[in-house]
This record gives structure tokens, C-alpha cells and sequence, in this order.
């Protein structure tokens, strides 16, 4: 026990009576609460490691996503008429037919677990097409704008 | 630092109770402030302090206080740090009589002195910490510790003195 009298290092009487004395001990769950603790510390940089580890493989799951939806949407494609709403096939182009614009926003959800506890990324593709095109002979302007949104869950590993 | 706090625990476990038991006069508070210390602690990353023991004993101090508050009464507790059990109290031999007794008036001698002084003394002794560490744990300056721990000893000196 450090009961030097500090700076002199010579140990006061009164010093080593008091240091003398039993003294009242914790009790064994103290310990084991601390012990408990301890663990719970350590075993967060687990899931801290696990973590960083999801979102890479989320985010090139999304960027495999995103390609191959970019791949089957874009227009000239063969594949491509799997994005059409509600199985409407799509016509012959005509050259009247004039595709404006279309916008697509890829957004990654919150991992989830499925009941039978997989790991998935929700994926969520939202798509706006607005299509224009002009009939000649009446002279009218058509424009239709379809809005799509789909989720895609893809598998992660964790381990 | 799991592990380094694990370190600390083990190494300063007796003097951390004893300090938070001093303050709350209550063993199983004292246990309760320990662990709410090394719990607070365990949140952070790193203690990033230059000195973790001293950080530690401060911890369970303030603990210790935020036990006091959470009383619903305002009756101190009285338990004593020491311990007061005969070694065989069925034969209650004379000398260890002769032991309680003397534990029992170093613990009113100690319960006599103000409180800065009896915390300072406890870390001291019981903690084994340095002045400077004493200092970082109580927020106060270097010399004040020093010179309070003085008065404290002058002040066990009196009431101690047949023990010596």
C-alpha cells in the first residue's frame, strides 16, 4: 500500500494504522456486473466492423442494381420492354413518337431481416417516363407521364 | 480499452468501492456507482485523459454523488468501509476484540473528519493515488489536497493516538 508521505517518502503513524485496517470488501456480482460490461464493450466493434461491411456490400449491390436496371430501360434496348407499366406492349416507333424525358432515382432503404432472418437491402427505383408525340393529321399534342416505383431486395451476406 | 479499463478496474477494484462506500455510506449503492462509472466509461471510444486512473476514481466519485441524489430520503447511511467481522466469533478471542474495537474507532475517527479530508484520505490510502492524481480526481488544486490531507492527519492524530 502507498502510504508514503509524499515528498518525503517517511510513512506517518497514524498512516499505517489506518492502512492497517481490514477493509469491507465488494461482493462477487460487482465483478460479474463489470465482467459483463467489459463484454459488451468488446463485442461492439463486432458489429462496428459488421457495419461498414453491409453498406459495402449494400452499395455495390446497388450499383449492380442500378446498372442492370439501366441496362433494360434504356431505350433501343431489346430487353428493354420490361419496364413498361402495367404489361402494355409497346408499340412499333413511330416517327411521330417523341420519348422526352425520364428520370430514375435509385434510393437504398434500411437493411432489413426477413423472417426467415435474411439480410436484405430494400432497393427502391422510382422512374418518371413522360412520353410526347404529335398526331400530324389532327394536329393534337398527346403527352402521358407514368410514374413507377419499385422495391428490389437483394440478398446480403453478413458473414 | 475494454481491456485497459478491465486493467484498471482490477487493479484499483478495493480502493474505487472504498471510496464510493465513504461517500454513500451504503454498500450496495457503492456497487451500484462503480458500475454506472465503468458503464459511462464503456460508451466512449477512448478515455482520451492523460491520466485514466485518476479519471476513473472521479468517475466513481461523481457516481457516487449521483447515488446520494437518487436517494428518496435524505437519512445518510452509515455503513462502515472497514470490516468489522471477527475472524471466528464464536470464540471471540481477546485480541481480535481487541482488533474490532480498533477498527471501530479509526472508522469514528474518520467519520469525524470533513468530508474533502475524509475522500482525501480514503484516496490516498485505500486508492493508493498520488496528490497530483488526488488533484486531476477531485478538480482541485495540488496544494490544497496536500495541505487538507495534513489537516486530516492532525486530525486523526488526537482521537487515534492509543493506536499508535
Amino acid at each position: 500500500m502507498n502510504t508514503r508521505h509524499e515528498p518525503s517518502g517517511r510513512i506517518d503513524p497514524i498512516e499505517r494504522v489506518l492502512a492497517d485496517q481490514p477493509l469491507r470488501q465488494p461482493g462477487d456480482q460487482l465483478d460479474r456486473r463489470i465482467d459483463a460490461l467489459l463484454e459488451g464493450k468488446k463485442a461492439r466493434p463486432v458489429v462496428a466492423r459488421i457495419g461498414p461491411m453491409i453498406s459495402l456490400v449494400g452499395a455495390t449491390a446497388a450499383m449492380i442494381a442500378l446498372a442492370l436496371l439501366i441496362h433494360y430501360t434504356l431505350p433501343g434496348n431489346p430487353d428493354s420492354g420490361g419496364n413498361v407499366p402495367g404489361g402494355i406492349v409497346e408499340a412499333e416507333p413511330d416517327p411521330a413518337l417523341e420519348i422526352e424525358r425520364r428520370w430514375a432515382v435509385l434510393e437504398p432503404g434500411r437493411i432489413m431481416i426477413t423472417e426467415d432472418r435474411r439480410a436484405v437491402q430494400p432497393m427502391r427505383y422510382r422512374t418518371v417516363r413522360q412520353t410526347r408525340w404529335v398526331d400530324p393529321q389532327e394536329n393534337v399534342e398527346y403527352e402521358l407521364t407514368v410514374p413507377q416505383e419499385r422495391v428490389l431486395l437483394l440478398p446480403i451476406r453478413v458473414d | 480499452m475494454a481491456d485497459d479499463l478491465g486493467q484498471l478496474y482490477r487493479r484499483h477494484r478495493q480502493g474505487l468501492f472504498t471510496l464510493a462506500l465513504s461517500v454513500t455510506g451504503n454498500a450496495e449503492q457503492a456497487e451500484d456507482a462503480v458500475h454506472d462509472a465503468i458503464a459511462r466509461l464503456c460508451k466512449r471510444e477512448r478515455l482520451g485523459v492523460e491520466d485514466p486512473t485518476a479519471y476513473l476514481f472521479r468517475s466513481v466519485r461523481n457516481a457516487a454523488l449521483d447515488q446520494i441524489r437518487k436517494r428518496r430520503t435524505k437519512l445518510r447511511s452509515a455503513e462502515s468501509i472497514f470490516d468489522h467481522t471477527l475472524a471466528d466469533p464464536d470464540r471471540k478471542q481477546a485480541t481480535d476484540l481487541e482488533r474490532q474495537e480498533q477498527t471501530e474507532r479509526v472508522q469514528q475517527a474518520l467519520d469525524d473528519l470533513p468530508e474533502p479530508q475524509r475522500q482525501i484520505v480514503i484516496m490516498k490510502i485505500y486508492g493508493e493515488l498520488t496528490f497530483r492524481q488526488i488533484a486531476e480526481a477531485l478538480d482541485t488544486p495540488l496544494s490544497t489536497v496536500a495541505s487538507r490531507y495534513q489537516q486530516a492527519l492532525l486530525a486523526l492524530r488526537q482521537p487515534m493516538e492509543s493506536l499508535v
